[in-house]
């Protein structure tokens, strides 16, 4: 990938908004694509984009501060899942549709997206993706400085979001343009941002590359936030570095990553990620140190993955067990009910605080 | 007062208003059909030639001319200024004042002036109500689509708002000009010299003080839907 610059081409500081968000501040550089996942991520758009007022903080975009600017008179261009076109425009009409686009750069960018056959096209003739594509010809065209992108895949099936992903990565890239991306779908979200933000209850949670987000939450809300999580109950017995030992409802121990310095005896919600628990048909104690015994309940076939539904905690009279989801490739026969035990490394467990009732 | 019991008075005042056009219709509107019906067919041919005379163009070009000129204006700031609806009603309460009521305060005037105000107040009303329901169309996403593509207010109603409307405009414009020559068409069939004593005793002030009451009812219905869409 491309090494990006560091000044950043969009900055948010400390922006807040009643009812919305609460002092969210993070920048996009040139050519990057940060994507804000969770529902307060339209609110942050709305308020770039000068289509809802912030109370406090600011919003630069190269250099200059925009927060009591019109949105028309905003660097920015909004690209929206194809429900914004105007009806009576036609595909050529729309990509010139900003003052100032000549005719060359009309032809240009309707080259560049794939539109030249359309241009006579009323929005009601197109499809969802040629809708999208003629949203983002209006948005380039008047070459914006970042471009918003309210989860504008939405309405695409999966393969056609893939391939919009690579056109706008790729614009990003050559134009160098900055792009924000929301969204509340995590595919979406990783399919398109070189780094995540987590919004949640109106908060920036966590931002940064992908990887790290999913991998490293540094809540409970941002691990359900960016994916599938199965969850174990689990109070914490001890604790070294960021690694804490855990004894689970049903009485075995475990080890989990710390995200935040917690004290001994602090009843904690345990997070995993499905597709990282290993699961096999044989005794805990053979797995090795940290494996649990547990029940498969139910396998389901979903096409390219297996699903497994386990019930941690064997003969337990308290019926103290927790229900954990496994998920393994799809291939070959699916496994029968019965006594298995599940393992996980440390660092893909991740311990939260939970409060007390 | 909670939604709920705003929709049930909004709903008293719609079905209070239904009663009241039964009995305008009954003692208004029936009455004045039969004046007409009752006038000899030898007065009808006079009554063509007037219908077309300067005073009857000048009353249908004034109700057109304000239908887009005051109407459209008003329609789209009731649209963007949602605060301004009560007013924008009250406007276009004019449509439910009947016909031969009209007509009869016309007869009764016999001024140019209040000939021109109640053909200009009927073609803002017609104007305005045909503008506001097809901005109802209008989604607001569009105008957010204009103005980060850099398009100013304006620029956004001209080329955006316009062109979309522009059926409900043409609506407002043909409504406008037919309800004005009807207006003119009724006063004319019911002056003298057969049907004004009549029509002065429907104009009278138990059938005033109805249509009162229905007009007063009907603000207080748009009133309520006003609070209801918030």
């Amino acid at each position: 990938m491309r090494q990006l610059p560091i000044e950043p081409i969009f900055r948010l500081d400390g922006i807040t908004a009643a009812g919305g968000v609460t002092d969210v501040t993070f920048h996009v550089a040139e050519g990057e694509i940060v994507t804000l996942l969770g529902a307060g991520g339209l609110d942050v758009l709305a308020m770039v984009a000068g289509l809802r007022r912030a109370q406090r903080g600011t919003i630069a975009v190269a250099g200059r501060i925009l927060t009591r600017t019109p949105t028309y008179r905003r660097p920015i261009g909004l690209v929206r899942a194809g429900q914004d076109l105007f009806p009576h425009l036609d595909v050529r009409a729309h990509v010139g549709f900003s003052p100032g686009v000549s005719r060359q750069r009309v032809r240009e960018v309707m080259e560049r997206l794939g539109l030249m056959s359309l241009a006579d096209r009323l929005p009601a003739a197109l499809t969802p993706e040629q809708r999208l594509r003629t949203g983002l010809g209006r948005a380039l065209a008047a070459v914006p400085r970042l471009l918003l992108l309210d989860d504008p895949l939405a309405l695409l099936p999966p393969p056609r979001q893939a391939a919009m992903q690579d056109l706008l990565r790729r614009i990003a890239e050559e134009d160098g343009l900055a792009m924000l991306q929301a969204t509340e779908e995590p595919s979406r979200a990783f399919g398109l941002g070189n780094r995540i933000g987590v919004v949640s209850q109106g908060h920036l949670m966590q931002i940064g590359p992908p990887q790290e987000v999913y991998g490293a939450p540094v809540s409970l809300a941002v691990a359900i936030a960016t994916g599938p999580v199965s969850a174990l109950g689990g109070l914490l017995i001890e604790h070294e570095a960021d690694i804490g030992r855990l004894r689970l409802a049903c009485g075995a121990t475990i080890e989990a990553r710390l995200p935040r310095r917690l004290p001994i005896g602090q009843p904690c919600v345990i997070a995993l990620r499905p597709e990282l628990i290993a699961l096999a048909r044989i005794p805990a104690a053979e797995m090795g140190e940290g494996a649990v015994p547990a029940r498969l309940i139910e396998a389901l076939f979903c096409g390219d993955h297996i699903r497994l539904r386990c019930r941690v905690g064997l003969d337990d009279p308290l019926e103290a067990a927790s229900e954990v989801i496994v998920i393994r490739p799809s291939g070959g026969a699916l496994p029968r009910p019965g006594e298995v035990s599940l393992a996980w490394q440390a660092s893909h467990a991740h311990a939260f605080a939970v409060a007390l009732p | 007062m909670n939604r709920r019991r705003l929709s049930a008075v909004a709903l008293m005042a719609m079905l209070l208003l239904v009663a009241l056009a039964v009995v305008q219709f009954a003692v208004l509107t029936m009455p004045a059909m039969l004046v007409l019906a009752a006038r000899p067919a030898s007065e009808w041919a006079g009554l063509w030639s007037q219908a077309v005379s300067a005073t009857v163009v000048e009353c249908n070009a004034i109700a057109v001319v304000t239908s887009v000129l005051l109407g459209l204006p008003a329609a789209l700031a009731a649209w963007h200024w949602r605060g301004l609806w009560v007013l924008v009603s009250l406007l276009v309460a004019p449509v439910l004042v009947p016909v031969a009521l009209l007509a009869g305060t016309e007869l009764s005037s016999q001024g140019l002036t209040v000939l021109l105000v109640s053909h200009a107040s009927l073609g803002l009303a017609l104007g305005c109500g045909c503008a506001l329901v097809a901005l109802q169309g209008v989604e607001p996403g569009l105008l957010e689509a204009a103005a980060c593509a850099g398009v100013g207010p304006l620029a956004a109603g001209r080329r955006v708002v316009l062109p979309l409307i522009a059926p409900g405009i043409l609506a407002g414009v043909l409504l406008s000009g037919a309800s004005s020559m009807m207006l003119s068409l009724v006063s004319i069939a019911m002056g003298p010299p057969a049907g004004y004593a009549a029509l002065s005793g429907l104009t009278a002030s138990p059938i005033l003080a109805v249509i009162g009451i229905a007009l007063l009812l009907c603000a207080v219905v748009l009133a309520a839907m006003t609070l209801l869409r918030r």
